[in-house]
Formats: C-alpha cells, structure tokens, sequence
C-alpha cells in the first residue's frame, strides 16, 4: 500500500504529504518541519504556483473560512516557509 | 507491565495490523499498553502505513489516545527517515549522472523512487565495483564519513550526520548474480538518473532478502508490504518468472510461505511456517530492551570491548550482533577461518552475539546498581 507522493519544486526541501499532514525536510539544514492539514493545503496550492488570490478563492470554498482569514492564513504561512527557507518553488 | 505481558501485546497487535493491512479485515485493535504499542511498531516498523490505513477508514481513534500518540511518533520518525533517504538518492542520481554511471536503487529504495512512504534505515544501491568506488570518492569529497565495516557485498557505508546510511554494493552475492540485475535494470521515473531492477529481479531480491538474509526478522510487515506491492505492480510475466524461480530453489517452502502471506493467499501451514518464530523474537527483544534501556548498555558493551581488544573486537562485536555472520570482519584470523572453514567463522560469530549478551546482561546490572547509587552523588559532581 502506498501513499501520497512526495513533490516539491524548491531542490532543497522536500515535502511528504500524508492524509492531514505534511512532513518538510530541509536538505541542506537537516531540519524537519510539520505542516497542519491547513497549512498542507496551502503548500500544495503554492506548489501549483497559484497566487494569493487564488488561494484565498481556494481556501474559501475548500474550508469554512472567510477570505479575511484565508488571506491572514496564507501570509503567515508564507512568512514561516521563508523565514526557514522552505519556500516551495 | 511485565515484559512478557509486554511482548504479548506487541504480538498481538501484530496479529491484528497484520489482518487489517495484508488481509483488509478490521476488527477491533487489541487493548494494551502503549509500551507494547512502541514494541510492536519497532519490530514491524509500519507506522505510517498503519497510521494512514486506520485514517482513511476512519478508525483512528479506536486505538486510544495514548496508542495514537505512540503510532502518530513513531509515523514522524518514520517519516523523517523516508525524506533523509529520498535526499540521499538524488545526491546519487546527480552523482550518477555526472560520472555517467549505472546506479540500482534496491529493496526499500524502490518504494521511494514510486513515492512511497516505507520505512528505511539505509539506502541500498547497486552498480559495477569502479563506479561504485567512484561514487565512494565523490560521496567522501563532500564530507561523508564511514564505517569501519565493510562486507563482501558492499563497500564500507557513507554517511553524514542526520542522515540514513548508504550502502555501495557491488554484488548480490547469496541473493542472486548481480550481473544480470545491472544489465536489465530499468530507468526510473521517480528520479532521473537512477534505476531500480526488473519488476522480477526487484520482488526476487526483496523476497530471498528478508528470508535468507535476514532469517531474524522473517514476517516483518514493512517487508510483507513491499513485497506485496512488488508484485501487484509487476507484469503477469515478472510473477511468472519469480514462480519459476521459487520452483527451482532449495528453500522454496518458507519463501513461498513467505509470499503468500505478504497477498493474503497463504495456507494455514504456511502461515505456521512463518510466525512459528515471530513471539519468541518479541520476547528475546523485549528483555533486551528492557536490559538495555537504562544506561545503554549496549553503547557501553562496546566500549568495553574496545578497551579489551581494542577497535578490531569492538567492530567485530558489532558484526556479529547486527550483520549476517558471513559479513567481513576486520580481524584477520576471523577472515582466515571464514576462508578455510565457514562454519566454524559463523559459529565464532553466534558466540560472539551469545557474549555480548552476557556482558549486556552484566553491565545493565552494574546499570541499575549505578542508579541506585547516584542520588548519594552531588549533582555538581556529576556536572564535571
């Protein structure tokens, strides 16, 4: 039995997606990061190199969420990901 | 909780992830400890697929908060290794690609390179003894560091620190020659540059290897699965081949057993043959374990061999505890006796196992008399 891939654009992180969580690892650091179902959504949006409009749109109808907080969902996360480099593309 | 009550649980959890997983029968997951929970996942090492087979079904709470916890880390730890080892295997294939090498991803690895999930506790690979030096070379000009053991298979394994081991083999000796597997290796679609054995070779290898190789940990599920996976994803001629093999080999009873409980087919006499060993291995760990829990006994079994025969005995120790007993040892006379009398080297070896359990034994109890003793000592003492 297998499971979700693993796939990332950015050559120096990779991402394991499981069913509500994504495990990140850092390649050149060694650091892992966990992401939550929330956030695992918004990294695989961001891997499709979808903007933050589109993810907000995304969000709103995928989650019972208003685009103001979609919106402040995916800029935090953003912010996270470059602060530790983990930019997915 | 008892240690035998301990491995009881463990085995029995075994049983049922075994059903629900192999056989897709759910029932109730056994009540227990979270200790066996931690025990059973050890020995079977099927975290994230149990984890995930229990989420898509909706189950994940049956098991209990504090077994979902134990399974949900035991799934990171898991999970870490799978992306350490998918790192080490694009290091390879751009390795590969620049020395224009072929390199054979083996075993576990092949699971990787679908996007799997399995666990792994090193990457195999294989490739003709120059390139698999050169790969050597260039794997230590970036800082890799190695193990002083090597063996008749592979050279010695590569590694840097956070990171699963890899392993440069150079033959399959015992398995299967690994010409053939090298001339009809196909490209990968997982990661250009690297290549994974014919779906036959690949099921052949992952089944003689954790039955002959490996005889200590025949059944294990993470085994089972990728061996069932090995072969619903090969064509109908790669299981014909394999059948053709399996009719042609000497231990043909217990690698059939073997496969047929990895699809769900097996006879109950084949299911017999093959977890007749299973709870004596989960009792023998269980009091291991507890031996070596607290100091790591282990850790200081070799320590103590180092400074009573210095490196030599204590990698010898180390063989002979973790690696088959026809694994090259760095003693010279041990090599010798292999070369002229095998038997009597692996005999040497399974005494060697035998002491170190002894000295394991005696140490953890020094171990718990030392912790008796330690609140009568200052904690500034013990800082410096």
């Amino acid at each position: 039995m297998m499971v979700n891939r693993i796939m990332t654009q950015n050559k120096t992180v990779l991402a394991a997606h499981l069913d509500g969580e994504t495990v990140l690892l850092h390649m050149d650091s060694k650091r892992y990061f966990r992401l939550n179902a929330t956030a695992q959504r918004i990294w695989q949006l961001l891997e499709q190199k979808l903007d933050t409009d589109a993810i907000v749109e995304a969000l709103t109808t995928e989650f019972e969420v208003t685009a103001d907080d979609a919106r402040a969902a995916v800029v935090a996360l953003v912010a996270d990901l470059k602060q530790h480099s983990l930019s997915p593309s | 909780m008892s240690i035998r009550a301990r491995a009881r649980g463990a085995y029995r959890l075994r049983r049922w992830a075994l059903a629900e997983l192999l056989n897709g029968v759910h029932t109730a997951p056994p009540t227990t400890e979270p200790a066996a929970w931690s025990d059973f996942l050890q020995h079977e090492r099927c975290a994230v697929l149990l984890q995930q087979h229990l989420k898509r079904s909706g189950r994940s709470e049956d098991i209990g908060p504090e077994a979902a916890a134990v399974l949900a880390s035991a799934a990171m730890r898991e999970l870490q290794r799978v992306l350490s080892a998918r790192s080490q295997l694009q290091l390879l294939a751009e390795l590969a690609q620049q020395q224009s090498a072929r390199v054979v991803v083996l075993k576990g690895g092949v699971a990787l390179l679908e996007g799997g999930h399995t666990d792994l506790l090193d990457v195999d690979v294989l490739s003709d003894p120059p390139a698999a030096a050169a790969l050597a070379e260039r794997l230590d000009i970036r800082g890799y560091q190695r193990h002083t053991y090597g063996a008749p298979r592979h050279l010695e394994p590569r590694f840097v620190e956070g990171s699963v081991h890899i392993e440069l083999h150079t033959s399959l000796a015992g398995l299967m020659p690994h010409e053939a597997v090298l001339r009809t290796a196909q490209p990968s679609d997982g990661i250009e540059g690297l290549f994974r054995p014919s779906p036959a070779d690949h099921i052949w290898i992952m089944l003689t290897h954790s039955t002959q190789m490996h005889p200590d940990r025949r059944g294990r599920l993470r085994d089972l699965l990728l061996i069932r996976h090995a072969w619903l994803s090969a064509p109908a001629s790669g299981q014909a081949d394999v059948g053709a093999r399996l009719q042609a080999h000497d231990q043909r009873a217990i690698l059939e057993a073997m496969l047929g409980v990895a699809l769900g087919t097996a006879s109950p006499r084949q299911q017999r043959l093959l977890e007749r060993d299973v709870p004596a291995r989960y009792l023998f760990s269980a009091r291991v374990r507890a031996l070596t829990l607290r100091p790591s006994a282990r850790t200081l079994v070799q320590r103590a061999a180092r400074i009573i025969g210095g490196s030599a005995m204590a990698d010898e120790l180390r063989i002979s505890r973790e690696l088959s007993p026809d694994a090259a040892s760095t003693i010279p006379f041990v090599e010798m006796l292999g070369a002229r009398v095998p038997f009597l080297k692996r005999s040497l070896r399974q005494a060697g196992r035998a002491v170190g359990v002894y000295l394991a034994v005696l140490i953890a109890w020094v171990g718990r008399l030392d912790h008796r003793l330690a609140p009568l000592v200052s904690p500034t003492d013990r800082v410096r």
